[in-house]
Order: structure tokens, then sequence, then C-alpha cells
């Protein structure tokens, strides 16, 4: 996938070719059905998301100016119906009391497994705890490969306020965390 | 930072889109397309007609200012009333009944009109 490709099919989608935006469909649909999954943690839904995120970006489609990467005004404008469309109609929020704690019990390959799948369920439960402006910026700066430019970008905010509101949310998440994760395999959240 | 923390944040499971994900899309894409343009909002008339209230008002105030400033307290303590008098005068004429029968009318077509769409959307 290269960003000549991009360019080319969207000069096609202007000029009326709706073959070239089923390129770009199939271009780009596995990464935003997966962004919108990270904020919503339901594949239904997440496809929903994305199709209503491509549908925007068609009739937009000539508001991309190109000094910007096609998949940046993609990601922007993908994270922009997300959040629009979670704050209208919220998933079901989860108290993070309901994590599991890390299991202290005998430590066999079964036993690690679950584990770690604890501790990934705990880490994800804590970052949907997160207020939501501390929570997109986690998303994204993982989903973009912790690229902060381009998470900035994507949320519309400079790299600045992106760091700010990365380090607050670790903080949060250190602290929703440390409680229960005092247990050898538990994420270890220390300062940097 | 911890590299476990960023390696427990970025290692989120991978979802595959469903085989008619892409078709789905372009389903949505090509009804969009067949839909009618929305009717844009008729922007010349209504700053139009905003003009022609903001006249009015204008004009109406003006007028009020120039009444007011005339008279004396005297004067509105009668206003009132002579108003009423010069209207029940104006009705109790005979040829007045034929403009009180023509918006009765009007109101009557209108309510008419009115109660059968309204019943309908009930349904």
């Amino acid at each position: 996938m290269t960003a000549d490709d991009d360019a080319g099919d969207v000069d096609g989608v202007l000029a009326g070719d709706l073959a070239a935006f089923e390129r770009i469909v199939r271009r780009w649909q596995g990464p935003l059905v997966n962004l919108a999954f990270r904020f919503c943690h339901d594949r239904g839904r997440a496809e929903d998301l994305a199709q209503e995120a491509f549908l925007r970006a068609y009739r937009g489609l000539s508001r991309w100016r190109r000094e910007a990467a096609f998949s940046t005004w993609l990601f922007a404008l993908a994270t922009n119906v997300y959040r629009s469309e979670l704050r209208r109609l919220p998933p079901p929020s989860v108290s993070f009391d309901f994590v599991a704690e890390p299991s202290t019990g005998d430590r066999d390959a079964a036993s690690v497994r679950l584990e770690a799948a604890d501790r990934d369920r705990a880490v994800r439960r804590a970052v949907d705890t997160l207020p939501p402006k501390y929570r997109e910026a986690l998303i994204l700066f993982y989903f973009r490969g912790m690229d902060v430019a381009a998470a900035a970008e994507s949320l519309g905010v400079p790299t600045g306020t992106l760091k700010a509101r990365l380090s607050r949310a670790r903080d949060l998440l250190r602290r929703k965390l440390s409680p229960g994760t005092s247990d050898n395999n538990a994420p270890r959240l220390t300062e940097a | 930072m911890t590299d476990e923390l960023d390696h427990l944040l970025e290692k989120e499971d991978d979802v595959v889109p469903s085989s008619g994900f892409t078709q789905a899309v372009m389903d949505a894409v090509r009804a969009a397309e067949a839909a009618p343009p929305p009717i844009p909002f008729p922007w010349a008339r209504a700053l139009l007609s905003l003009g022609a209230v903001a006249a009015t008002l204008g004009i109406s105030a003006t007028g009020v200012i120039r009444v007011a400033s005339r008279s004396t307290a005297d004067d509105w303590s009668f206003a009132v009333p002579a108003v009423v008098h010069a209207t029940m005068q104006a009705v109790a004429k005979p040829e007045s009944i034929w403009t009180i029968a023509a918006l009765l009318l009007a109101t009557a077509s209108i309510i008419g009109a009115m109660r059968p769409s309204a019943w309908l959307h009930r349904r």
C-alpha cells in the first residue's frame, strides 16, 4: 500500500470512478475496523462505525489536502466519527471493580496463561474507565505505532497536548492498576 | 513508562473485517449516491423575510416612540378604551360581517386541512 495508490484512487473517485473507492475500502478496512474495535470492543459495532467513517470519507474526499498523508486524513476523520458516535451512544460502561484480580496459586503453564489473559483484560478495562480524552490519546498513540505526531494529528491536537494527555493517562492507569498488581506477573507501572 | 505497559497496551488483538464488509460499505456508498441531494436552506428567502420583519419592527418602534413622545399621561389613560370602542364600532357595521365570515372560513379550512393529516400521523 503506497501513498501513490491512495492519491491515484482519490483522483479516480473524484472523477466519478466508484471502483477506485472500493480499492480504498479494501486497502483501509482492516485498520479502520481495528481502530473502531479499540474504541468500543464490539466487533459488530466496530464494523458499523468503520462503515460510517468510510461513508463520510467518500463524501469528503475533496477536502483531503495533499500535504498530509491520506492515512493521516482518514484516521483523523475516522477518529472524529468514532468519538462522536460513541459519545452519542456510549458502549456499556464497566466498573473497574469488576476487573479480575490476578491469581496467586500454583503457577503451572495454564495458570500463567490465565494470569496473562487476566492482566491483559485488567489493562484494557483500566483504559476503558479513563476519561475520554485520555483514553483516546492512549488508543491513538498505541494504534499508530507510538508515533506522537501521527496520533496528535489524528486527534486534532498539538503534540504537546497529546504528550501531556499521555502522561496523565499513564498516571491514572498506574493508580488504577497498582493495588491489584503486586503479583510478579502483573504489569509493573513504575515511573520512566 | 515501563516497556511492559507499552507492550500490554500495544498488543491488542487484531480484528479481521467480515467478508461482506467491503460490499456493505459500497452498498451504502451507492445508496448515498442515489439519494437526492438535501434541499438547501433557502437563505435568500429567509434573509428577505428577516429584513421585512426587522423593517416592520423598526417602523412600529419608531411610530410608538413618536406617539409616546407627543402624548401626555392623560392621553395614555384613554388610549386603550378608545381603541376598544373603535374596534367594537367597526365590528358592528353590517359590511364587516363579510370580513368576519371570510376569517372564520379561512380558519375552518386550515383546521380542516390539519386534522386529517394529524390523524394520519397518529395512525
